[in-house]
Order: structure tokens, then C-alpha cells, then sequence
């Protein structure tokens, strides 16, 4: 039993990570029906942003206080990136057919791994680096935040991760702020009306450029906080990290139903839980992690066959 | 210019039925867009299904053609029945053309008719790569055929037209064409003279005679009465989804409920004017008949 | 760029000629001399009267642009009242002057100073210059309707022929070139002399002749690229290029049906080539290949094609029923699927076929009964070494995939693709097996790629996981992208360069994958119909243009009469 409970957090933990991401993706699908490829490596961004603000302004400080300012740098530097995305990459391509702006976001998401990776560090070759930031061709350690990180926390049989609590508590707060701005600010609603019908909210005054500007920077913000949740998890990032989380928070998103807030964060928790439970729980030599990739695919294409419209997803009217 | 007799019309009525829809129900939701329509139409017979705004007419074309899959009812053709496949009603025989023209834009006049042959032919991937006589056989035979067709709508000169780039009212008789590819034995045509003048609209009844002279029946949903009335052989009234009424055209023009469903009673009635939508989330011009 | 106000131009547009063809001369003349004292520089600049390739390209420029002027006003009038001379002398001007100043600072550079450039450079860069100003007023006229150029068969034939031998003997320089100055310069030249002969109407007049000699100009392409071993002298070492080349067209070739032809996006691609090479690789005489059956490898073949075929089936049968945006995230699921389990099936996570991360080496050459493809043949009196035989089974490979992709898109299979991608439901409601087409669509593109892959995995000598990543599937799209959805000229190129250009152009190697992405970015805001545009891609992404529409049309009618 415990280690059930063990790998239940273990599952939340990680699907707390994949629900933060897959909020990005199913927000921006549900308003331009585009899968943002590039949206894990605004992820990726995010957790360098934070480490960035630690390096620059703490020089690897660790106390608690300076946590808060990482993570505001995280956003910062995500939703940068992701305003600058739609503004310079995607906006151009509104009208294009959906191959244009799918091959676009591939392209982004290679740039953007390989600008991290080339000129992290400034300009190697003209020797610029202003602040001495670390080569990032490998592993970066992360700082190890206090309190949140550190020994774990013992409950009868069952150890807890201090870090696994900050991740599940960070989504915990991220919904409840994301579930009160959604619902109940202007904005919110006019986010809603964009993904009904973007022509009618248009018509009735709604700027929809504003909002999906919004879109754009609400789901970086999320994958900012869940790059630093990675970073404390891992205790290291690195430009590669973006790919596969990525890749894993959509189908997350399709699991709760593309375009269905609520479920792309059901759908990551469970996502996380079922990953967790098959390396623990499937037999012989096909269980263990090296296969726990396979299974999340495998889990992405029944769904995909067999309830296309996700767990909270309606089922869509086909209309001639 | 001909126009239907009342005694070719009678003959037609008596006639063999080809198609038999019973109790079609269409519902989305908390909305009956269909409800329990019944239809037949006999061989060689031109049948018009008319109604206001909103009434269900392309929701119906919708269900008989297998592009919805009616929540009751059945649809026989021949005395078949059809499964709701879109596929499997082309090939038994029934085809259609759509209210806002779906032409393929960017494919020439002649390849979209030879689309439409697909269905009768069966050269596979293999013949087609090495070119077998199968091949060579079915591609001159699909070519003629839908110049062929292409000359029987009056489109002799425009082969080698893009879609895109045809007026509208030829882009009208492309689809008609290309429904007629099929070898179908009923044909179901959505507003066929939407946005036409008189003449063009003359030439379209023309037209519909002709390709009922060559042996298909046909269904035939139209806004414009007068139109109706002088090529239908039997008239079908669809109002709110119901049918209101079955009968010759003058029967049914002489109903008053008719002509109240049409032109409302009197005083009011904005309301009458039914709700423009036939299901859940975004209308789509396609269902608001 | 930069022009003069029009009372400038009109008052000394009779000194364009003159000027004009002073500079082409000084060109020419400066060409002849020593560009450089140093004979490593930029590919040996530096005998005068014994011109290096750099130099002829400058010849062949000014050559060009004497043609161009004498035909916009001179002798060869007759000629020019069908190229539009003006623009193309504009482009020709523009260019040379950047390949010269390109060439000043390339010897700078590499000589390590200003003074290292001799005169006969300046004089060359001086002779550019005045091109420039030449060009910049010479008047616009107008030019005659190509279409209607008609020349004698047997003339537009031999141009083709030329064209082709020219491709060659290019190509061959270009995989010759060692230092990375001169292949850029080299893809200046070629660039300059595209684009002019495109704003002069060359390309036009090309485009017309090839709508008219199809057949033709396929045969001599297919000819030239035989004979293109023979053109080394027996060296092996472009020709392993070359042959890498050729595998990963013959990949993007495949690709080109299922994306190209039937509109799917496939990320996955790359898995099916792979699942063709462990085929390849496993059933191959290698003291590594975990399964003792060793069919002779035609058999190979037909088991490694049938095999992937088989696994585009399993993977196309569920995913292919849903929309584009997931099938495309399905199928990168799949590559990941695929590379992971061969990565897993080492024995411990697994049962071992493929000796996980380190996969299967020392795969040994190709027997075709008793043709050994790592053998020296002689052809012609010339060795045909490993390497160049594997490039010409290759060659083969490729003329089959591109006879398969041609056959089936001129079909009625073909008809049904371009109207699924036009309008998925009304094809449906027309009779179209929509769902068994793009099954089809899928199915052939992996059965093609298993066969490329099995022919890989014994050219590479080993087949590891790792050589199979999404990143490959991702150039093979963008080698379609960029090349030209949906053409069969398109993809090759957009493969020839997607392969050949990292190859050469080493000192970009560390940022080869940041141009990569930019590159993709660019393309699709500026031209996503690619390079070698389809006529239907064109209109599919640009369906506002009615001008477009109208030119595709006439296109199409004088194809038509061919």
C-alpha cells in the first residue's frame, strides 16, 4: 500500500508538471486550433529565466525569499518569448492552411533550443558574456532553494518529496488563480467567447488580437512556473528538457479534451499517475522506466481512437 | 421548355418507389431538428421538398445521404437499406450537390467530374503504377465520360477551367455534373438555382428535365415557388421540421398553412420566423433551410 | 536597391551600353590576371592567363551580362526582344558586384590583409562597379510573351541537353570544393546567374520548354546523374556524399506522398526508414544480427518494405481517422515509440534484437550474386569504387520511387488525394474512400522507405538508435517544405541542399540547426509553396490571388496541348 501512495504523489508530482504545460497548449489550440510545438520550449525558457535571475542577482543565493523573484523572472522571460512568438511567427500565418503554422512552430522550437544552447552564455566568440552565465551545451545545475527543497519528509512508510509538494502546491494555486481569472475578469470571459466563435466576438468589440496576445502569455506564465518546479525536481535543467515534457503535456491536453481548461490539468495529473503506476506496477521486462515513454504514447493513441474528445471534451457535432 | 403534365405527373406518382425514407429523426441535443419525416419518391419522378428558413431541408438531405447519422429512422433505396455512410449511399445510388457549392477550388472542371467517377471504378495502386491495361482502360473511360457530362450541363467549353476561376452560375452545373458521375439513380440538388437570374434559372428546369429524361428521379429543394410548381411532379412541405404536407403542386400551394408557414399569419410574427439554428454551437450556413 | 531618379537615367541611358560593356570587359581582362599572390587562397588565384574556377565564374558573369546588354540594344536585338533585359541586367550587376566584393574580402581574409589583393582583382572589382552603373541606366522596355517563343525541336532539346551537362559539371565542382570561401562564392555565382536569367525570362522560357519536353528532359536528368561517378576520376570521396544524398532524397521522396500528395503530416517518418535499415541490418550476414535467417538481399528488400508497410498499417489504421494537428503529434508519438524500443530491446528491458543503444555494426557489403558492392568495378575504363556503387543501386532506388509517386498522382488514386486535400467531406459524400486513400498514402511511403532503409544500413556499416531521431524527420519535412511540396524537381533540390550545403559549409557547422529553424520560420511567412512551386500548392496557400489563378490556368491549357 505504501508503495501505491508512493507512487500516487510520485504521479501527481509529475503531473502537476504536465498539467502547468498542457494549460498552454489546450489555451492557445482552443482559440487558433494551432499546436504551439514551440510551447515546451517556452517551458525550457522559462526554468533558464529563473536560474538566470539567481545567477545574475543572488549569485546562487538559495534562501527561501529569493524564490518568488525567480519565478517572476521565469515569467518573464517566458512571456516574452511567447508574445514575441505570436506576434513575429504566428500572427502573419493567421489565414495560412494549418500546415504553415505547424511547420513554423517546429522551426521555432529547434531555434530556440539551439539559441539557448549556443549563446546562453553570451557570444563565445566575441567573448561576451556580461554575466557570467555557464556554458549551456550541458547540464546546468539548479540552486537548490531552501525549504523546498532538501531531506525528505517522512509519513509512516511513505516518502515525500519536499519538491513533489511544491510542484502539486504551485498547480494547486496556478488553478485557483487561472480558475478566478477565467471566470471572473473581463478578460477571462472574453477568452471564453474567442474560442466559441472568434468572428461573433469579434463583432461584439472583443479586441481578439488582445486576447490571444493573452492566451500567448497566460500559458507561458504556467510553463514558467513548472520550468522551476523541473529545476528544483531535478536539481539541474538543460536546453533538451522542453522537447519531451512538451511532447508529454499534449497529450496530456488530449487527454482531458483539447480546448477544455480543466481538462488539460485533469489530464496531466492523470498522465503523471498513470506513467508512475506503469513503471511500478506492469510485470517483466517491458515494465521500468526505460519503457515509460512507450506507455504515455500508447495511452495518447487509444485515446485519440477511442474517446477523440478527451475525458471533459464534448463530443464535437460533425456539420456538413 | 417543357413542363410537367398533370398526367405524366399522375403516371409518375403511380409509379415504382426508389427511394423510402420512414420516420427520419434528427435530433441535437435538446433540439428536434427532423422529426419523424417521411418520404418516397417513385422512379422518374422529380420530387421538390420546400419550407422556410430553419425547417430542416438540408438536415434531411443530410440524413438520407449518410453525412449525419439520424438518431431514428430509416432510408431505403430500392429496397435496400442504407447505413448513415456517406460512401455507401453514393455507391447504392443516390447523389448530391450542396447548398453553398463544395466544388473542389482548385482542381479543373474536367478533374472535378472525373472525381465523381471514383466510386465506379477500381484501378488500384498497383495497375496504376505499372500502368496495366485496367488502367489505361478505366482512365480513357473516366475521361470521356466526364467530358461527356460536361456536355450535357452546357460546360462543353469550360474542361480546362479551373473551379475557382468558373461564374457561379457554371460552378452550379459543375456540381451537378459531378454528381451525375456517380451513375446515380436519384439525385438530391440543395438550391440548385440559389442567387440566379430568371434565364439562368429557366436553364437550370431545363436541365433537371433532361436529367430526369435519362432515367434518374430527382429531389429537388428550392426557395423559388414558381419554379417548384412548374418542375415538380409532387411537392413536400417542411415546416419546423414536421411535414406539413404531401401533394401535387396544387395541393400544396393552395394549402393555407402554407402559405402562413411562408408569409406568416397577419399581424406578428418575428417568431414565426423560426430559429435559424438546427443544432449545437456554430451554425453553419449549410443546415439553415 | 540603389537607383537613379528617372531624368538621370533618361539622359544617359545611350552611355549604358558603352559603360556597360567596358566593365564586363575589365571584368574579363582582370580575370585573366593574378587575383592573389598567394596560391592557397581561395582555390589558387594567383597564375595569371591560367584562370582558377573562381575566375571563370567572374567570366562567365560578365559573359552573361554582354549578352544581356548587346540584346537589350545591339546585335543581338532579335534575341532580346523576348527577355526582359532590363531586369535582367539589373540582377546580373547587383549580383557580380557582390560576388567581387565577396572575393575582395574573402582574400583579405584568408591572406590576412588588404594588400595581399592584386591588381587584377581591382581591376576585375573596377570592371563590376561599372556594370553596376551601366545597369542602373539602362531603360525598361517591354518584352514579348514567352509562350509564344517557339524554336525548332531539335534546339530546345539541345538546350536541355545543355542545362543538364551544365547541372554536372557544376555539381561535380561544387561536392569538389574543399574550402568553404569558395562555395559560398560558388552559391553566389549560381545565385546570381539564377536570378538574372529568371528576371530576364530565362527561367520562364525553361519552364515552358520543359511543359513542352517532359519526357526529354527527364531522361537526360537521369542520364546526367549516371554519369555523374565518371566525372571523379575514380576518387571515392564525394561520392559518399553524393550517396547520402541520394538516401535521404529517396526518404523525402516517400515522404513527398504522404505529405505532398495525400496532405498528411507525418512526424514520424523517420521510423520507417529505420524499421527498414534494423530489417536491412538483422537479417544481414552481421556477427551482431540477432535472427540466423540470411535471405539473399533482394529478398532483403522485399522483407524489410513489406515489414514497414505492415507497421504503416498497424500505425495507420487507428491515427489516420483523426484531424491533421493530432495526427502529426501521433505520429512524432510513434517515431518516439519506435527509437525507443529499439533502444530498449537490448536484453535487459527486453528481449535482445537489437543490442539496444549500441545496435548492430559491422554490417558487410551488399552481394548481388556475385557483385560485391564494396568491390572496384571498372566502367568505361574508369574504377566505380563502394561508394559509387552503392550511389548508382541508389539512383535506381530513387528513379522507381519518383516512377511510383509520378504514376500514382497522375491516377485516380492521385484525383482522390488532391480532392481529399481540397475538401475531406464533399470527397466523402462524392464516393472517395478517404480513409483507405490516405491508408494507401501511408502504406506506400513506408514501404519505400523500408526499402531505402535497407539498402542504408549497409552503406552506413551499422544501424544504431540514435540515427534515428525526430530531429531527421524534421529535415526531411523541411526538404519538402522548402523544396516544393507536392513536385518531384522540388524535393530533390530541397534535399540536395538540405544534405549537401552542412557538408560544405563546415564553418557553420555549430550553428547549422539554429539556421535550420530559422530558415523553416522564414520560409513558411515568405514562401510555403517552397522553391519549386506545385501549381496547386501555389493556389492552395495562396487563395487570394486571382492574378495566381488566372496564369495557372493558361499553365495548364498549354500542358495540355503538349
Amino acid at each position: 500500500m505504501d508503495t501505491f501512495i508512493q507512487q500516487l504523489i510520485n504521479g501527481l508530482s509529475l503531473g502537476s508538471l504536465y498539467a502547468l504545460i498542457a494549460v498552454g497548449y489546450t489555451v492557445v489550440y482552443g482559440i487558433l486550433q494551432l499546436i504551439n510545438f514551440a510551447h515546451g520550449e517556452v517551458f525550457m525558457i522559462g526554468a533558464f529565466g529563473a536560474l538566470t535571475t539567481s545567477l545574475v542577482l543572488f549569485n546562487g543565493n538559495t534562501a527561501l525569499w529569493t524564490l518568488p523573484i525567480m519565478i517572476l523572472g521565469a515569467i518573464i522571460a517566458s512571456v516574452t518569448t511567447a508574445v514575441l512568438m505570436e506576434r513575429f511567427a504566428y500572427r502573419p500565418l493567421r489565414n495560412a492552411p494549418r500546415l504553415a503554422p505547424l511547420i513554423t512552430a517546429i522551426g521555432i522550437s529547434v531555434f530556440l533550443q539551439e539559441l539557448v544552447r549556443l549563446n546562453y552564455n553570451g557570444i563565445p566568440q566575441l567573448n561576451f558574456n556580461p554575466f557570467n552565465l555557464p556554458d549551456a551545451k550541458s547540464i546546468i545545475p539548479f540552486p537548490p532553494i531552501d525549504v523546498v527543497t532538501g531531506p525528505a519528509i517522512q509519513v509512516g512508510g511513505v516518502t515525500i518529496q519536499r519538491e513533489a509538494i511544491f510542484t502539486i502546491g504551485a498547480l494547486v494555486v496556478c488553478s485557483a488563480l487561472l480558475w478566478w481569472f477565467i471566470n471572473h475578469t473581463k478578460t477571462g470571459h472574453g477568452m471564453q467567447a474567442v474560442s466559441q466563435d472568434q468572428d461573433t466576438a469579434r463583432l461584439m468589440g472583443i479586441n481578439v488580437d488582445r486576447i490571444i496576445v493573452v492566451a500567448f502569455a497566460l500559458g507561458a506564465a504556467l510553463a514558467a512556473v513548472a520550468g522551476v518546479c523541473q529545476g528544483l525536481q531535478n536539481h539541474n535543467i538543460n536546453f533538451r528538457m522542453g522537447f519531451l515534457a512538451g511532447l508529454k503535456a499534449f497529450v496530456a491536453a488530449v487527454l482531458g479534451g483539447i480546448g477544455n481548461i480543466a481538462g488539460a490539468v485533469v489530464g496531466g495529473l492523470v498522465l503523471g499517475v498513470v506513467e508512475s503506476m506503469a513503471t511500478q506496477y506492469i510485470p517483466g521486462q517491458f515494465g521500468g522506466s526505460p519503457w515509460k515513454d512507450v506507455w504515455a504514447f500508447t495511452l495518447l493513441i487509444l485515446v485519440l481512437v477511442f474517446r477523440p474528445q478527451g475525458l471533459l471534451g464534448e463530443k464535437a457535432v460533425d456539420r456538413a | 421548355m417543357t413542363v410537367t403534365t398533370k398526367a405524366a405527373a399522375a403516371q409518375r406518382a403511380a409509379g415504382v418507389p426508389l427511394l423510402q425514407a420512414e420516420d427520419v429523426t434528427m435530433q441535437f441535443g435538446g433540439l428536434m431538428a427532423v422529426n419523424k419525416v417521411s418520404m418516397t419518391v417513385n422512379e422518374g419522378e422529380i420530387l421538390g421538398l420546400i419550407g422556410p428558413n430553419g425547417a430542416g431541408k438540408t438536415t434531411f438531405f443530410n440524413c438520407l445521404t449518410g453525412l449525419y447519422k439520424p438518431t431514428k429512422g430509416q432510408v431505403r433505396l430500392s429496397g435496400v437499406e442504407l447505413p448513415p455512410k456517406p460512401r455507401a449511399v453514393v455507391k447504392a445510388g443516390m447523389a448530391r450537390t450542396f447548398q453553398n457549392i463544395r466544388l473542389f477550388a482548385n482542381m479543373t472542371a474536367l478533374e472535378n467530374v472525373m472525381v465523381g467517377r471514383y466510386c465506379r471504378t477500381s484501378s488500384g495502386a498497383i495497375t496504376s503504377i505499372l500502368h496495366g491495361p485496367k488502367f489505361k482502360r478505366e482512365e480513357a473511360e473516366t475521361r470521356a465520360r466526364a467530358q461527356e457530362l460536361l456536355d450535357f450541363v452546357g460546360l462543353h467549353d469550360s474542361t480546362e477551367h479551373l473551379a475557382r476561376n468558373m461564374p457561379y452560375g457554371n460552378q452550379r452545373r459543375l456540381e451537378i455534373a459531378r454528381a451525375l458521375a456517380t451513375d446515380p439513380k436519384l439525385v438530391l440538388l440543395d438550391e440548385p438555382t440559389a442567387g440566379m437570374n430568371p434565364q439562368e434559372t429557366r436553364q437550370a428546369s431545363d436541365l433537371i428535365f433532361k436529367i430526369r429524361d435519362t432515367g434518374l428521379a430527382v429531389v429537388v429543394i428550392e426557395h423559388d415557388m414558381r419554379f417548384i410548381f412548374n418542375l415538380c411532379d409532387r411537392v413536400l412541405c417542411l415546416v419546423r421540421g414536421e411535414t406539413l404536407i404531401v401533394g401535387t403542386p396544387e395541393e400544396v400551394q393552395s394549402d393555407p398553412r402554407v402559405i402562413e408557414a411562408y408569409l406568416g399569419s397577419g399581424v406578428e410574427d418575428e417568431d414565426e420566423a423560426v430559429d435559424e439554428t438546427d443544432g449545437p454551437g456554430t451554425p453553419d450556413a449549410e443546415d439553415t433551410p | 536597391m540603389i537607383t537613379f531618379p528617372p531624368p538621370v537615367v533618361a539622359k544617359h541611358s545611350p552611355k549604358a551600353l558603352p559603360i556597360g560593356l567596358a566593365g564586363a570587359g575589365l571584368v574579363i581582362v582582370g580575370s585573366l590576371f593574378s587575383w592573389s599572390y598567394d596560391p592557397q587562397v581561395l582555390g589558387d588565384l594567383s597564375i595569371a592567363l591560367n584562370p582558377g574556377g573562381l575566375q571563370i565564374m567572374a567570366i562567365a558573369l560578365a559573359l552573361l551580362a554582354v549578352i544581356l546588354l548587346l540584346a537589350h540594344k545591339g546585335p543581338l536585338a532579335a534575341l532580346g526582344q523576348w527577355a526582359d533585359t532590363e531586369r535582367g541586367i539589373h540582377a546580373l550587376a547587383d549580383w557580380t558586384l557582390i560576388f567581387m566584393t565577396l572575393v575582395v574580402v574573402g582574400i583579405t581574409a584568408q591572406a590576412g590583409g588588404l594588400i595581399n589583393v592584386e591588381p587584377g582583382c581591382w581591376i576585375s572589382f573596377l570592371g563590376a562597379v561599372l556594370l553596376f552603373l551601366a545597369s542602373r541606366l539602362v531603360l525598361a522596355k517591354k518584352s514579348r510573351d514567352l509562350a509564344e517563343a517557339v524554336l525548332p525541336g531539335w534546339v530546345e532539346i539541345l538546350v536541355i541537353v545543355v542545362i543538364m551537362a551544365a547541372l554536372l559539371f557544376g555539381t561535380a565542382y561544387a561536392l569538389g570544393i574543399a574550402d568553404a570561401w569558395v562555395f559560398v562564392l560558388f552559391l553566389v555565382f549560381v545565385t546570381g546567374m539564377a536570378i538574372a536569367g529568371t528576371r530576364a525570362g530565362l527561367l520562364s522560357w525553361l519552364g515552358h520548354i520543359s511543359l513542352r519536353r517532359k519526357r526529354e528532359l527527364i531522361l537526360a536528368a537521369f542520364a546526367v546523374a549516371f554519369c555523374f561517378p565518371l566525372t571523379q576520376g575514380g576518387s571515392d570521396a564525394n561520392m559518399s556524399i553524393a550517396s547520402q544524398v541520394l538516401v535521404f532524397a529517396a526518404a523525402a521522396m516517400g515522404l513527398n506522398i504522404v505529405v505532398g500528395l495525400a496532405g498528411l503530416l507525418d512526424l514520424g517518418y523517420i521510423a520507417f526508414l529505420g524499421s527498414g535499415a534494423y530489417v536491412g541490418a538483422t537479417l544481414s550476414t552481421s556477427g551482431f544480427a540477432t535472427i540466423g535467417w540470411k535471405p539473399p538481399f533482394f529478398v532483403v528488400v522485399i522483407v524489410a518494405a513489406c515489414f514497414t508497410a505492415t507497421l504503416g498499417l498497424i500505425i495507420g489504421a487507428p491515427t489516420l481517422r483523426v484531424s491533421g494537428d493530432y495526427l502529426a503529434i501521433v505520429t512524432l508519438g510513434f517515431g518516439e515509440i519506435f527509437r525507443l524500443t529499439m533502444f530498449n530491446l537490448d536484453g535487459n528491458n527486453g528481449p535482445d534484437l537489437t543490442h539496444g543503444p549500441n545496435g548492430i555494426p559491422a554490417i558487410p557489403d551488399l552481394t548481388f550474386g556475385s557483385f560485391n558492392f564494396g568491390d572496384t568495378h571498372i566502367l568505361l575504363g574508369i574504377p566505380i569504387a563502394r561508394f559509387s556503387n552503392y550511389y548508382l543501386l541508389l539512383l535506381l532506388l530513387l528513379a522507381f520511387i519518383i516512377l511510383v509517386f509520378h504514376r500514382l498522382n497522375t491516377s485516380r488514386i492521385g484525383r482522390g488525394w488532391v480532392a481529399i486535400r481540397e475538401d475531406e467531406k464533399a470527397a466523402e459524400a462524392m464516393g472517395v474512400n478517404v480513409f483507405g486513400l490516405k491508408l494507401l498514402a501511408f502504406a506506400t511511403g513506408a514501404f519505400l522507405a523500408g526499402m531505402a532503409g535497407a539498402i542504408k544500413a549497409h552503406q552506413d556499416v551499422s544501424v544504431t538508435p540514435d540515427q534515428y531521431i525526430f530531429l531527421e524527420s524534421a529535415f526531411l519535412l523541411a526538404a519538402i517544405v522548402l523544396g516544393g511540396m507536392g513536385t518531384i524537381v522540388g524535393v530533390l533540390v530541397g534535399a540536395v541542399i538540405l544534405k549537401l550545403l552542412p557538408e560544405k559549409l563546415r564553418f557553420f557547422a555549430d550553428y547549422r540547426l539554429l539556421l535550420f529553424g530559422l530558415l523553416l520560420v522564414l520560409m513558411m511567412r515568405f514562401r510555403p509553396e517552397g522553391i519549386v512551386a506545385s501549381r496547386r500548392r501555389q493556389l492552395e496557400f495562396h487563395e487570394e490571388d486571382e492574378e495566381l489563378a488566372v496564369r495557372v490556368e493558361g499553365d495548364i491549357a498549354e500542358e495540355a496541348q503538349a
